[in-house]
């Protein structure tokens, strides 16, 4: 009778289920592999922003145009950036910067930051954490 | 349903609009009774192709992923114990100051920075690091774990953490679990200031 269309909806089945089986895999591995990619770029720009943090005269540490600076050098990677600058991260804003100066280190870190690897979220408080100490001058 | 008169099946599942595909389960004898048959071979070893494919397939995906996820987060780990090692060794390179006490204070600047409140740490920032070993040198040419005596003004920082492995575990013979990730980093002590060589 009509045995061969009977054939065809069945592979036309499998098929279906296989797909979502194999959308999901896809999924997951592109998720994992965005969150990793960003994450491997916060650490460079956090490092970046702290290592600046640190080479600046201690004094100067607190003034709020170097925090300014530091800010935009981890979110843009340029601490003064063009007017319409693309942050390194999209959705990575200088509120999300955090600089503690302590007498001899340097620390930055992320605060509330989430990545959005479309299909999940990656929530980041308090870290990339990098912390630099001060090089200059011996350790007083 | 075998002992049912065909037409009474052939009726109900009419109205479902499968009666040729109901039907083909069972054949009619004579006497219009009706037995039960085992599916034709030809449509049983087409069943489930799709799958096996699909099974291929997915394992061959997750091969792809252990590259993807394994690897990837070992690239991960690296970049943070760099950051660490960096930090670390100007860390240590600016308590040296040619005496042995300077060395002293130089292995505990190393590994001051992986403790306290804002220490670094390693897997996506939610493990410690542990594993920190410090050399000296004196010529950027031959290092010692445990020197006495002399101006050593370079400082090598190494962290070594093992990476959580899920896929990679196939090409491990004995299932470690995990692989090694290290990053170094060399400081030295020049002109009363600490800088990073490597």
């Amino acid at each position: 009778m009509n045995r061969p269309r009977a054939r065809a909806g069945t592979a036309l089945i499998e098929f279906a289920v296989s797909l979502m089986l194999l959308s999901a895999v896809f999924v997951g591995v592109f998720q994992i592999g965005y969150a990793f990619f960003t994450y491997g770029t916060l650490v460079s720009a956090v490092r970046a922003g702290a290592r600046y943090s640190s080479l600046q005269q201690r004094g100067a540490a607190a003034d709020p145009e170097v925090a300014k600076a530091v800010r935009n050098l981890v979110v843009y990677g340029d601490p003064a950036p063009a007017e319409h600058a693309k942050p390194v991260v999209p959705g990575l804003a200088t509120g999300n910067v955090e600089i503690v100066n302590g007498p001899d280190t340097s620390t930055v870190s992320l605060r509330g930051f989430e990545v959005d690897a479309l299909f999940a979220k990656l929530k980041l408080d308090g870290r990339p954490t990098v912390t630099f100490p001060v090089t200059t001058g011996g350790s007083q | 349903m075998p002992g049912q008169h065909w037409r009474d099946i052939c009726d109900a599942v009419t109205l479902a609009g499968r009666c040729g595909r109901g039907l083909r389960k069972f054949s009619i004898r004579a006497d219009d009774e009706i037995v039960a048959v085992r599916p034709s071979s030809t449509r049983r070893s087409q069943q489930g192709f799709v799958f096996i494919v699909t099974a291929i397939a997915l394992t061959i995906l997750l091969a792809l992923a252990a590259l993807g996820i394994d690897i990837g987060r070992m690239y991960v780990i690296r970049a943070e114990l760099q950051s660490f090692t960096d930090a670390a060794a100007l860390s240590a390179a600016i308590q040296l100051d040619g005496t042995d006490s300077g060395i002293a204070n130089a292995r505990t600047g190393a590994g001051r920075l992986a403790t306290g409140e804002h220490a670094m740490q390693w897997d996506l920032g939610t493990r410690p690091i542990t594993e920190i070993s410090t050399s000296f040198s004196a010529d950027n040419k031959t290092w010692q774990e445990q020197p006495k005596g002399g101006d050593y003004r370079f400082v090598r920082v190494v962290a070594t953490e093992p990476a959580p492995v899920i896929f990679l575990r196939v090409f491990q013979p004995l299932g470690l679990g995990s692989s090694t990730v290290a990053a170094a980093s060399v400081a030295a002590k020049i002109e009363n200031q600490a800088r990073l060589i490597r």
